[in-house]
């Protein structure tokens, strides 16, 4: 009875009860209100990816360093609709050291970097990556292939992984 | 006389609380959904209608560069601020990689100028072919320029 009396004097006095439930959310509110304005000019609703390619002649790009010691070798890809036909070249000869076919399909990407990583371990001086592709390849294809070429690579005793330098060779050109 | 009854029994007046748990609610869940897809550098672009980049799958996400740009739709090439109409590429090629590389050419040169470099992000739509591009990278050559990004949207896993 008595407690039931001071409920109905703390209400008459505007008393908050502290009772279950009852918690100020106020100041989470706020903070919500400037939060969420902020991160909304923030996100990224599409992510974006740019390949970096070159065609040939004198570009801007970083020179390749050289050593003569070791052999020198460059990687030819062959874009066709049924095929990639990758071969490791020697590079002043143009004489091919080895020749691999991969079936386009689900797994040619993979198996593709899986070669490319192979033969950049095998080759420490390989850097150049020179892409021949077909006329009817569409550009989404052509895109997919260029990104698995210049796909990171970790190597053993390098902190940055490593990128092939990718060499588009236009048709019109050959 | 009744005013001051009435006032008398009056019932007394009581806070008015707004339940605001269900609000809070949606706000923590709109809050998580925005933590995730913050990103710490807003990459801005506009893309012409009608272009549909190609899709990859991947986790890097890559910086842009903006330099210039070169858009390829199936009916136009935008550089700049020139628009290449075409009704069929191979029939026009020849006037088209004209005018491209003559766009090339001249921005090429003020940039040398500048002591400055060209780099061209290209951003084609998926459905066109590579004899498309490849007559575009020949004429950007011609142009002096060999430096090219190509554009792709990253798909959701």
């Amino acid at each position: 009875m008595r407690r039931k009396r001071r409920q109905l004097t703390d209400l008459r006095k505007g008393v908050q009860s502290s009772g279950d439930g009852d918690s100020n959310l106020l100041p989470i509110m706020s903070l919500m209100l400037i939060l969420i304005p902020f991160l909304v000019g923030q996100v990224a609703f599409m992510h974006l990816k740019s390949i970096s390619i070159n065609t040939p002649g004198a570009s801007s790009s970083e020179e390749l360093e050289e050593d003569p010691k070791e052999k020198s070798v460059v990687i030819q890809l062959d874009v066709y609709h049924q095929k990639y036909q990758v071969q490791l070249l020697e590079e002043s000869s143009g004489n091919p050291i080895a020749v691999t076919d991969l079936v386009a399909g689900s797994q040619a990407q993979q198996r593709l970097f899986a070669l490319l990583q192979q033969w950049r371990r095998y080759y420490p001086k390989l850097k150049i990556l020179l892409v021949n592709i077909d006329s009817s390849i569409l550009y989404q294809d052509m895109v997919r292939v260029l990104d698995t070429c210049r796909k990171p690579i970790e190597l053993a005793g390098q902190s940055t992984p490593f990128k092939f330098k990718v060499i588009v060779v236009p048709k019109e050109s050959t | 006389m009744r005013k001051g009854k009435a006032l008398r029994n009056k019932r007394p007046l009581t806070s008015a609380s707004l339940n605001i748990t269900s609000l809070m609610d949606v706000l923590t869940i709109i809050l998580i959904f925005l933590l995730v897809n913050y990103t710490d550098s807003v990459q801005e672009t506009d893309i012409p209608k009608g272009l549909n980049l190609p899709q990859l799958q991947s986790k890097e996400k890559g910086t842009l560069t903006e330099d210039v740009k070169v858009f390829i739709l199936r009916d136009r090439v935008l550089v700049g601020d020139r628009v290449i109409p075409f009704s069929s590429f191979e029939a026009q090629k020849v006037e088209i990689s004209r005018s491209f590389a003559e766009f090339l050419y001249q921005l090429n040169e003020q940039k040398k100028n500048e002591g400055k470099t060209t780099r061209v992000s290209l951003r084609a739509d998926r459905s066109i072919p590579y004899s498309v591009i490849d007559e575009l990278l020949v004429a950007a050559g011609a142009a002096g320029v060999n430096d090219f990004d190509l554009l792709a949207l990253i798909e959701e896993d």
